[in-house]
């Protein structure tokens, strides 16, 4: 499948799932693009971005969690447990801090999160299945600026991963062991400083090797966009369109099935590029 | 083919003049070498060719440069990609895709090539430059030497007139750039084509660049032959000084120029290098050390003892372990088997003031350490997170070097200063060990002498040195030892003299030279007793 491809199946599908209004078909995708990213995930990626997407999630969903606990507005429901509240003016009414605790605004934050978390982690595959740098390539050839500023912060990020750790490590050897709020400069400082660097080289090497210089730039070995895409991509529309109507005529466990099937398409219809490698 | 013209730059918010009315031309398939202290303006007398600089980066520029016919004053640079292909000095900052292939094709891409056509003229350069077996590598999993190749043959797919090397070999080992300076001779030779070239290690290239362009750093820039400059410059590389240091009336070049000389002179007294002092208690003692990242083998088991007040140099060829047992015996890594004592203790165990009171670390990027507004800031931030006494820090520095200006930014220091600030940084806690990962990565000679006498001193002063570097002569000139990793595994450990002379990549100028004799520096050829006349019977 084209780089291209891949990115409108995981959004298509993320779109989908978030239409259902059902955290199973959420949690079901996420399970699906796991299994896909594992079986076709590309090779010329710096790092794994699914798994950071996925981490990134998960904290996301926890922040919110605790977040919930500890502030919001009240939601009636079975009382889970309860901490100290604390008084609040008489204009703040409809706000708690502190408090009763619901299932049902837990569930509720779940809910929300998981929309959030299906969205990222969506983005996370598609990044691990094709090369970001492939996409920008196909869309920003007429819009120089744009182009540049998408290409330097894709390939400055892993940069940025990578000095980080350095620093991280440089800093232990400096007598700095623990990473707190009050010292993090000591990390940010440096590495900032040098993905600044990197980007000025960047785009100077751009700049030199006539990035945006031709209107008309051509590819070498073009991503063929085949059948196949266009197969698996309809596949994904159909399920954006259809899964509430599915899920309205067939109850959800046999359209939860039927999501299963389709979304997974790619896991039946290509070969792994693995085998080929 | 490169005309420059009264050309003048200055950089806005300097006072600093990098180039004033600077004419020379460079003819059709000349190898112009350009040399001067690191900050002296190479690189942007480089950038000035292509028109990076004025056109991306900043630079007030007057004259004019003409570059095969066409002038840079109205062209961007991307319009002369055709003509001139640029390297930078980290290749990886240049490189826009992850993959080698792709990288290759990406000029032919931006500039509308057909894909025909493109395919042979990728295909063309990898032959080249001898790719075939990294086409689908990703770019980050090269090695150095690997790295420069692909950013050549990314420059080179455009069939360029003009090639533009940034340091091609400064992050390289000895065996790797000789293969990247192999292919720079082989294009001038072969295919004409006209190449310029910043280098540090003249050693490296001097005996086959046509001309040099030396760099003053005050404006001032003189042009001619590798003889002429090499008389007027104070930037020699071991021959000539050793030349000059000998008043030879005409300068080598090369090895082979130097030998030959030297057959008819009669060496009369003989001199040992004098003995460095080592102690008798092991400092740090490896036994059966095996660090594996990610189930790969990087280390296998290292049986290794090192006693205080040894200067250690550790060598081999880039990804063989060096960093990796660096950082082990400065307890970066807990995953490993086998034993690893430091001062008693287990390194990985270590952390803050007892770490830094046994262990100084200074990191190939010595930047990483930085975080203050101003030198000034950055040793009294030293001070503190240490629990020293304010001025300690500045002390040690002052005690380096008096050159250093306390108010400017850490990031505006020239390489050899930064470096000088971590190592005063680090030992403001007189750790009993001081590491030093690869420090002469664009080091100039004068920063690598200051360098040199600095570890000299702390050796005296009982400080033991253990230092990762690819740079035999910086070697020859302070170790007392020298150990070299291939695949992992220590293949050598022996003092300095024996282990450099034992092989002809690590053996330094003087070695090959004045082969037999036992010397390894210019110092050591010139306090012995040579007459020139011949020899007498």
């Amino acid at each position: 499948m084209s780089s291209l491809s891949w990115w409108l199946w995981s959004i298509f599908l993320a779109a989908a799932a978030i239409r259902s209004q059902s955290d199973l078909f959420g949690l079901l995708l996420i399970l699906l693009l796991a299994l896909v990213v594992s079986r076709f995930k590309s090779t010329s990626n710096w790092d794994n971005p699914f798994k950071l997407t996925l981490q990134l999630a998960f904290a996301a969903t926890l922040i919110r969690l605790v977040f919930a606990v500890l502030i919001g507005t009240p939601l009636p429901g079975k009382i889970l447990f309860s901490i100290p509240q604390l008084e609040l003016p008489n204009w703040l009414a409809g706000i708690r801090v502190g408090g009763e605790i619901t299932q049902e605004r837990l569930i509720s934050v779940i809910t929300e999160s998981l929309k959030f978390a299906v969205v990222l982690i969506a983005f996370g595959a598609a990044s691990a299945l094709s090369s970001p740098v492939q996409v920008i390539k196909l869309i920003s050839g007429r819009i120089y600026l744009f182009g540049v500023t998408l290409m330097i912060s894709v390939s400055v990020l892993p940069q940025i991963v990578h000095s980080f750790n350095r620093v991280i490590a440089a800093r232990r050897m400096r007598g700095l062991a623990k990473l707190k709020l009050s010292n993090f400069r000591s990390v940010i400082t440096p590495v900032l400083e040098e993905s600044i660097e990197r980007a000025i080289d960047l785009s100077a090497a751009m700049e030199s090797r006539g990035f945006g210089h031709s209107k008309t730039p051509t590819r070498y070995r073009p991503e063929k966009f085949g059948n196949q895409d266009l197969l698996i991509i309809s596949i994904a529309i159909y399920l954006l369109f259809f899964t509430p109507i599915l899920i309205n005529k067939l109850g959800t466990f046999p359209a939860l099935t039927l999501f299963a099937i389709f979304a997974g398409a790619p896991l039946f219809l290509i070969k792994s590029q693995r085998a080929k490698a | 083919m490169i005309n420059f013209s009264n050309v003048s730059l200055i950089y806005p918010n300097s006072q600093r003049t990098i180039l004033d009315n600077l004419s020379f031309s460079v003819e059709e398939s000349e190898l112009i070498l350009v040399i001067g202290l690191t900050g002296a303006g190479k690189s942007s007398l480089m950038k000035l060719i292509n028109g990076v600089i004025p056109h991306h980066t900043a630079g007030l520029l007057s004259g004019e440069i003409i570059v095969d016919g066409k002038t840079t004053n109205l062209l961007k640079p991307g319009e002369l990609s055709g003509v001139i292909g640029i390297v930078g000095q980290n290749p990886l900052n240049g490189f826009v895709t992850n993959k080698v292939e792709d990288e290759i094709a990406f000029t032919l891409e931006t500039n509308g090539y057909d894909p025909d056509v493109m395919r042979k003229r990728v295909e063309e350069v990898i032959d080249l430059l001898g790719l075939q077996n990294l086409r689908d590598r990703n770019l980050f999993t090269l090695s150095g030497g690997e790295q420069q190749r692909v950013a050549i043959a990314a420059a080179l797919v455009m069939n360029p007139k003009v090639l533009i090397l940034d340091e091609p070999t400064s992050a390289l080992d000895p065996v790797a750039a000789e293969e990247v300076l192999a292919i720079v001779n082989k294009l001038v030779h072969d295919l004409g084509l006209t190449v310029i070239m910043a280098e540090h290690k003249l050693e490296r290239v001097i005996h086959f660049v046509d001309r040099i362009v030396l760099v003053n750093g005050d404006g001032r820039v003189e042009v001619g032959t590798p003889q002429e400059i090499m008389q007027k410059s104070e930037i020699n590389p071991p021959i000539v000084k050793a030349a000059k240091k000998l008043k030879l009336a005409t300068l080598p070049l090369s090895v082979r120029e130097l030998k030959r000389m030297s057959a008819t002179w009669n060496i009369v007294k003989k001199v040992k290098p004098d003995k460095f002092f080592v102690g008798n208690d092991q400092l740090i003692s490896m036994k059966n050390f095996s660090v594996a990242i990610e189930g790969k083998p990087i280390l296998k088991s290292i049986n290794l003892v090192i006693n205080s007040g040894e200067i250690v140099a550790l060598m081999g060829r880039n990804g063989a372990g060096k960093s990796t047992l660096l950082k082990s015996i400065s307890g970066q890594f807990k995953n490993f088997t086998g034993s690893l004592v430091v001062n008693e203790r287990k390194p990985s165990d270590l952390v803050g003031r007892e770490l830094v009171q046994n262990i100084g670390f200074v990191p190939q990027e010595p930047a990483d350490l930085f975080y203050g507004n101003t030198v000034a800031q950055e040793c009294e931030m030293a001070d503190l997170d240490n629990k020293l006494t304010i001025g300690t820090t500045v002390n040690a520095l002052h005690s380096l070097s008096n050159q250093i200006s306390l108010d400017l930014h850490p990031r505006d220091l020239s390489e050899g200063q930064k470096l000088i600030l971590a190592i005063s940084i680090v030992l403001a806690t007189k750790p009993k060990i001081l590491i030093l990962d690869e420090p002469t990565r664009g080091l100039d000679y004068q920063a690598k002498d200051i360098l040199v006498s600095i570890l000299q001193k702390l050796a005296k002063g009982g400080t033991t040195i253990l230092m990762a570097t690819h740079d035999v002569e910086l070697v020859a000139e302070f170790a007392s030892r020298v150990l070299v990793i291939a695949e992992g595994e220590l293949i050598s450990d022996g003092p300095t003299i024996e282990v450099l002379t034992a092989s002809p990549a690590f053996a330094p100028q003087m070695a090959k030279v004045f082969s037999n004799q036992g010397w390894l520096t210019v110092n050591d050829v010139i306090s012995a007793d040579i007459n020139l006349s011949g020899k007498d019977a």
